[in-house]
């Protein structure tokens, strides 16, 4: 653990579910979190008071909010639902597919990965429309620029395909098994983290794919920031940061965010966008939350987190910036979620 | 320091328990051999233990008892160019879940379906650390049919067409010969005969209704070899050479130490340019200037080595053995002896 400063105060409240946090989402002053033995629960950002709460059977992945935080999917193993936080209803969505992803398009419209199929719903869980079957099961998906198109990863590459009937699909060859997708908010980039431990990077607008390789894991997590300047990902001890600015980050080196204390291979648990600024939030499983910021960094350098740091008491298992960047909300292996609020200007 | 037999067998089961990582079982098997009759009995007997199973069929008869999840046989193949090295996506992604819901079950058994190729259940061990960090490998379970196994093992594919029911034989770590009852003694004889002459290593347990005593199926360690070697030192090595067979076993016993840089070129070549054909390769080795053994496992291409227990006061004896199609003993023998360290003559 290290030294927690005054910069960030944790704890401005802090509530426990009783299952392992797999996955946590905000959205219209909520804050939602999924367990893996299939809690749901749902709190107000400001006090910590829970406003609703589920229980589905055989586990969740995810949970996707809607923008206003009336409603969320609730993603798992053995099935999808939409919930309706107000009132507490639940609608089952596709059977008892595995479904661990889910994204919301706008207010109207949320589509959801469920075994080998993407669908597309409307706000009260009406079906709009089912793709065709894709190469193995789909995990994960984007929705590109202004919705009218969704980046499918499946085996064998990205699918470009637009979600309604007769609508065009496009293939972006890769050989091998996509484990995250991201993409710019211009749709520009997309960008899959592999089992083969690489990073492939298609332009949706033209016949290009780049390649990072060299890590030593697979790579399951990627995140672009909300400028679409910087990526995030995994697959090696520290988190590396590309640069995507002109012609991308093809022949250049990430910036590598280390971790505190490496005495015990601190392994990454989570990581999270400020929501305007080039900061970086990162859990690692040693219980460290610390926040960079990339741009000091000098490409294929190591770079030490700003001085906001705080220590969790269990491994970080997701972690969400707050919208208006000045509070973080950290889930912790124990089923401990708080709220840690940024007191300084710095990085708030 | 050195250790009795019973010693170091003691340490190595001391060492299997120490292994927190939830252990996995895949039980694979003819259709209509037993395999779910057997799956229930695990389920059903008062072990005490809470078992996860995945499978990827829809069984001959229901399930009961446990936490199902289905998978898809989505069998990818790596991207090192070798169409022997495939995984099975479903099973990465499954187990990943299941690792962090640890607490509510004790152990993990994958159900093949009747025809698929155990290979690739295999291989996703080999190649996500994830999963090498939280499961371990511990056998692989081969239901047969008493009554049907000739039959199966002999039947003659069109070319190109794998016997699949050989392979599972191939790759198991213990044969339930099931309906072992409704066989006579010398009929049984010659189905193990048969077995045998594909994998010489494989333990065979006899069954009616699928009984074989869960201690035989469930915490086997076959993937520890220093602990199944402790157990039976010519685990490894046959005796009863066989060359009229498509797919069968070669067995490598020889005292003295091994080039590491020979050895792993040699390896490494020998499983590049044949890893098709040959199915698992398994051995305990000693390496030239290492006080331990060396314990290597590979399913096709993919290999995994890891350092076992010291020497100590123990004979260096490498026992390996290839288990696979068209082997040429001959060959292989030479080119593992090639691998020794030999004494320069004054």
């Amino acid at each position: 653990m290290s030294h927690a400063t005054e910069l960030v105060q944790r704890s401005a409240w802090q509530v426990v579910i009783p299952d392992a946090p797999q996955a946590l989402g905000l959205a219209g002053g909520r804050v939602f979190i999924a367990g893996c033995e299939g809690t749901a629960l749902a709190v107000d950002s400001g006090t910590g008071q829970t406003v609703g709460s589920q229980q589905v059977e055989g586990g969740l992945l995810g949970i996707a909010p809607s923008g206003d935080g009336s409603k969320a999917i609730l993603a798992g193993p053995f099935g999808s639902w939409l919930w309706t936080i107000d009132g507490g209803d639940v609608v089952e969505l596709a059977g008892k597919s595995w479904c661990s992803v889910a994204r919301w398009a706008n207010e109207q419209r949320f589509a959801l990965a469920t075994g080998r199929y993407v669908s597309v719903f409307d706000q009260t869980g009406e079906l709009l429309w089912k793709s065709e079957q894709f190469p193995s099961t789909v995990t994960d998906f984007s929705w590109l620029g202004s919705y009218r198109r969704l980046a499918v990863a499946s085996y064998g590459g990205v699918h470009l395909v637009e979600p309604r009937p007769g609508g065009s699909s496009t293939l972006m060859p890769f050989r091998g098994s996509l484990l995250a997708l991201a993409s710019t908010p211009n749709g520009r980039w997309i960008v899959s983290g592999n089992q083969d431990a690489t990073l492939q990077v298609f332009r949706s607008d033209k016949d290009v794919r780049l390649e990072m390789e060299g890590y030593p894991s697979k790579i399951s997590r990627v995140a672009f920031d909300s400028t679409g300047r910087f990526l995030a990902n995994d697959g090696a001890p520290e988190v590396s940061v590309w640069d995507f600015r002109g012609k991308g980050p093809s022949g250049t080196a990430p910036v590598l965010l280390v971790p505190s204390d490496r005495s015990g291979d601190p392994e990454i648990g989570s990581f999270s966008w400020h929501p305007s600024k080039p900061l970086i939030a990162v859990g690692w499983d040693d219980g460290d939350c610390l926040i960079y910021r990339p741009t000091d960094g000098v490409h294929g350098k190591p770079l030490g987190a700003l001085d906001q740091v705080f220590a969790a008491d269990s491994s970080v298992e997701a972690l969400h910036w707050g919208h208006d960047g000045r509070s973080i909300f950290v889930a912790e292996s124990s089923g401990l979620i708080s709220r840690c609020d940024v007191i300084a200007d710095e990085a708030a | 320091m050195s250790f009795s037999t019973e010693d170091a067998a003691t340490e190595a089961d001391r060492a299997l328990a120490m292994d927190d990582r939830i252990p996995v079982t895949v039980l694979t098997g003819f259709l209509g051999s037993g395999k779910t009759t057997l799956l229930n009995r695990v389920l059903k007997e008062e072990h005490g233990m809470r078992i996860a199973v995945i499978e990827n069929e829809f069984g001959e008869i229901g399930i009961d008892d446990a936490l199902i999840i289905d998978s898809e046989e989505e069998i990818f193949e790596m991207n090192n160019g070798c169409i022997c090295c495939t995984v099975r996506g479903d099973l990465i992604r499954i187990l990943g879940e299941l690792v962090k819901r640890r607490d509510k079950f004790d152990r993990i058994i994958i159900e093949t379906t009747g025809l698929a190729d155990p290979a690739p259940v295999a291989q996703t061990f080999f190649v996500d650390d994830e999963i090498r960090s939280t499961c371990r490998l511990d056998a692989i379970v081969t239901v047969v049919d008493a009554c049907h196994a000739l039959v199966h093992l002999d039947e003659v594919k069109p070319v190109g067409v794998e016997n699949e029911s050989v392979e599972q034989i191939a790759f198991a770590d213990r044969v339930i010969l099931n309906k072992a009852d409704l066989v006579h003694e010398h009929e049984l004889e010659k189905v193990e005969a048969r077995i045998r002459s594909i994998n010489h290593s494989v333990q065979i347990i006899r069954a009616r209704f699928a009984d074989a005593p869960l201690s035989e199926i469930l915490d086997v360690g076959a993937f520890d070899l220093d602990r199944v070697l402790e157990g039976d030192p010519a685990f490894l090595v046959d005796t009863d050479h066989q060359h009229d067979l498509t797919v069968t076993s070669v067995g490598i016993e020889c005292e003295g130490s091994l080039d590491e840089e020979r050895w792993t070129l040699w390896l490494r070549t020998l499983l590049a340019t044949k890893g098709v054909d040959i199915f698992r390769s398994k051995g305990i080795l000693s390496i030239d200037g290492t006080d331990r053994r060396v314990v290597f496992q590979a399913v096709h291409m993919l290999l995994d080595s890891d350092v076992g227990k010291e020497w100590g006061e123990q004979a260096r004896v490498n026992r390996l053995v290839f288990i696979g199609r068209n082997l040429d003993r001959d060959e292989l023998e030479a080119g593992f002896r090639s691998c020794l360290v030999t004494m320069a003559v004054a």
